[in-house]
């Protein structure tokens, strides 16, 4: 009887080790067929059959920041249109030109420069559809701005320093602090000891406030914004200078798309901010509204860039 | 307690210290088997565990940096990305969705559609199993699940060579610390068992009669306890031989006064006879005036009678003298005939005749001391005697079996009544009428033939009773060897 509760008690010892020692990774198991695949994968079509509304955004802000603040804008757009909206993005303003150009966009919001450029480079390929309105105007200003602690206190004292444009095409992050400095009668290529071009002007306030740079020109609207977001960016850099006021970036439409569809997404910005569902969004933008253009809007920035109107 | 029907199993005996080292060795196998085997599942789950981790990480590093490329639809800095993720080998697979759709892949032939849609709980990972191999799926959102998901698989294969290699080092630990184990458990076994052996040794050795050295007090606390109380018992054990040894010597003398007092009237009457006779001669000697030859004569039957009365009781003498024994090499006849002769006069007296019935008289040579088989065996043929009627006859034979010599002897007495035969040796115990024995004679006789490795056996024919006295061959083989000598 003793023996054999005894012989119990270690086989259930031994059982009980080895169902410990059985069990291994703690994940479920799933069998996959790793064959690939016979054809390749289709082309996405919309629920709705429709062909999406392609909409891009100049890179005035990170890729990231730019999908965070612009996407569930623009899905919204898409619902109030009825259609689907895919949203394109780009790192460089030139490309989203490009994109517009070549009618691989249906509409976009471009940067100032950019879009007096492509004014430039292909008339009649865009037509502006409406400005968005932030503390109740429609324009702003570029800004040169430089860590908290720097001694400079105007361009001049930038130079041989290190310097940050945006893009090529940004009317605030490079077109007008290059004008500047010609005008001050500088030669704008060797004025700095080095630039940089950071492709958006979150990243270029962002180089001030870290010490990267020892300057850089940035969109106020973008500054302002980030500031509001991020208090310490406004501690960490100081304005050197502000420009006259420009034409904010344009909300701009391809002339290959449809004018009825045009009209309709034209009515739509426009009636955007009475929706209930896009006033936090367009908060989140600081943007008041979006209006229609106002005549000469762009003649200032254009002088700048030596485009005739 | 009901005893179950394998009740009448029993595992083999085995030496205490081979079961010692057993039970410590199963202790040391148990022990590190169990140390093993959770070892194992401790070590296989820390290392899933880690797995998981690092392809989160993994898949967490490659979601951030195909956040910007998966916006601005760079393929080219995706399938970089996705390419440099595999190259290390520790990933197996990575691809990026968006929308559903695979965007960059490592697959270069396609992403296995049962992958892409592998179904999960949460962003719990996956073990995927398929014929290529095992891989834990780790899925990864990119900014939230907006933009899209990173999936990569971690190859279960190194993982598995990991732990094979950790089994492998840990089995040989266990292996080399089991051999100390069950070595340490050997030499620690036969430590402990040793004092016993030791014990059990001193118990086959044990003499009463001989001094011996003790049991030395080693080993645990309880060894030593227990070697002091053997070493107590064997003095207790000697002491309580002594007190033996002495009661049967004292029973043995005083047998032998009571076969003396039996004795002693065929002794007077062979003694008188030599008296007389002297009487005789001395009362011729002082009345007659003899010639010188008459009286050389009669000194000459005096110098006879006296040598004869000399001898008779230098034989009762020798009887009751009683002296240490001493074991020596003698013929069983003549063990017998010196017995018989001091029975001469009671035989004559009343006209038994004893007779040699049997066996071979010069054949069987005992181990005894002389006196004290002499005393036993006068015993029996006394006993013989008194039960035999005037005229009978006493059958003396000499006999062997295996290992023993006796010399039987049978009486034509009444023999012995059924109902007494269990206690005709208990001390004080006798049939014949009181004042006639001690009942100290059989108890007496046996005690002798058991100190000398013998015995005394009865039998009980129709008429009479036949007592065996069985003793030790001197030399047991010299009979054996060759019966035919």
């Amino acid at each position: 009887m003793r023996r054999r509760s005894v012989i119990r008690f270690w086989a259930s010892v031994a059982l009980s080790l080895s169902a410990i020692g059985c069990t291994q990774v703690p994940y479920p198991e799933v069998a996959v067929d790793m064959t690939p695949p016979r054809a390749p994968p289709t082309v996405v079509r919309t629920a709705s059959g429709k062909p999406p509304l392609r909409i891009s955004v100049a890179a005035i802000l990170s890729p990231q920041d730019t999908f965070s603040s612009y996407s569930r804008l623009f899905d919204l757009l898409g619902r109030r249109l009825g259609v689907p909206v895919q949203f394109v993005q780009r790192r460089t303003y030139s490309e989203v030109d490009d994109l517009l150009a070549a009618g691989k966009v249906d509409a976009a919001l471009v940067c100032t420069g950019g879009y007096l450029d492509l004014l430039h480079r292909a008339p009649g390929a865009v037509a502006v559809l409406a400005v968005p309105v932030v503390g109740g105007r429609s324009t702003y200003h570029s800004l040169v701005i430089v860590p908290a602690g720097a001694e400079a206190s105007s361009l001049a004292d930038l130079a041989g320093k290190r310097f940050a444009f945006t893009d090529e095409l940004s009317f605030s992050g490079h077109i007008y602090p290059s004008r500047l400095l010609k005008d001050l009668g500088h030669d704008p290529a060797h004025f700095f000891a080095s630039t940089t071009f950071t492709r958006s002007h979150d990243r270029s306030i962002d180089a001030v406030a870290r010490g990267l740079v020892d300057g850089a020109a940035v969109d106020s609207l973008v500054y302002e914004a980030l500031a509001v977001r991020e208090p310490a960016l406004r501690e960490r850099t100081r304005i050197i200078h502000q420009s006259p006021p420009y034409g904010v970036m344009p909300f701009v439409v391809s002339t290959q798309v449809a004018p009825p569809v045009r009209e309709q997404l034209r009515d739509e910005l426009l009636r955007l901010h009475l929706d209930p569902e896009a006033a936090p969004l367009l908060r989140d933008l600081h943007i008041d509204r979006f209006a229609p253009p106002e005549p000469g809007l762009y003649d200032a920035a254009a002088a700048v860039m030596g485009i005739p109107r | 307690m009901t005893s179950s029907p394998s009740a009448g199993f029993r595992w083999p005996r085995v030496r205490l210290w081979t079961q010692l080292a057993a039970f410590a060795a199963l202790g040391v196998i148990l022990t590190h088997a169990a140390h093993l085997i959770i070892a194992n599942r401790v070590t296989s789950r820390a290392l899933a565990r880690e797995q998981d981790v690092l392809g989160t990480s993994i898949a967490r590093q490659i979601a951030r940096q195909a956040v910007e490329p998966l916006l601005v639809d760079d393929i080219v800095a995706l399938d970089t990305l996705v390419g440099g993720t595999v190259e290390g080998g520790r990933v197996a697979y990575c691809f990026i969705l968006r929308g559903g759709r695979v965007v960059a892949s490592s697959f270069p032939e396609g992403t296995p559609t049962e992958l892409v849609g592998l179904l999960r709980e949460g962003d719990q990972p996956v073990v995927v199993r398929s014929t290529v191999g095992r891989f834990l799926d780790v899925r990864e959102p990119i900014l939230g699940g907006a933009v899209g998901e990173v999936r990569i698989g971690l190859d279960l294969g190194i993982l598995a060579a990991t732990r094979r290699e950790l089994a492998v080092t840990l089995g040989l630990l266990a292996l080399a610390v089991i051999g100390v184990g069950i070595a340490a458990a050997l030499v620690v076994g036969r430590r402990v068992a040793r004092p016993v052996g030791e014990m059990l040794e001193a118990a086959d050795r044990f003499d009463p009669a001989s001094p011996q050295g003790t049991v030395r007090a080693r080993g645990s606390l309880e060894f030593a306890l227990l070697a002091e109380r053997f070493n107590r018992m064997m003095v207790r054990l000697r002491v309580a031989h002594q007190e033996q040894e002495r009661a049967r010597a004292q029973s043995a003398a005083t047998e032998r006064m009571a076969a003396l007092g039996t004795l002693v009237a065929g002794v007077a009457h062979e003694v008188n006879n030599p008296i007389a006779g002297m009487k005789a001669c001395l009362r011729r000697l002082r009345t007659e005036d003899l010639p010188a030859e008459s009286v050389d004569e009669y000194l000459e039957l005096m110098e006879d009678g006296v040598d004869r009365v000399e001898h008779v009781m230098g034989r009762l003498l020798d009887f009751a003298r009683p002296r240490p024994p001493k074991l020596e090499s003698v013929m069983l006849e003549d063990l017998s005939r010196e017995g018989a002769t001091l029975l001469h006069p009671l035989l004559r007296r009343k006209s038994i005749t004893l007779v040699q019935a049997g066996g071979e008289p010069g054949t069987l040579q005992v181990k005894a001391d002389r006196k004290e088989i002499g005393q036993a065996l006068l015993n029996l043929i006394l006993n013989a005697v008194y039960v035999t009627p005037e005229g009978g006859e006493i059958r003396v034979r000499y006999v062997a079996r295996e290992g023993q010599f006796g010399i039987a002897i049978e009486d034509d007495g009444p023999g012995i009544p059924a109902e007494v035969r269990d206690r005709v040796m208990d001390p004080f115990f006798s049939t014949k009428p009181e004042g006639d024995g001690t009942g100290l004679g059989l108890s007496v006789t046996r005690s002798i033939a058991e100190v000398h490795g013998g015995g005394l056996e009865f039998s009980f024919p129709e008429k009479g009773t036949i007592v065996t006295l069985w003793l030790k061959p001197a030399t047991w083989p010299r009979v054996t060897a060759d019966p035919a000598a």
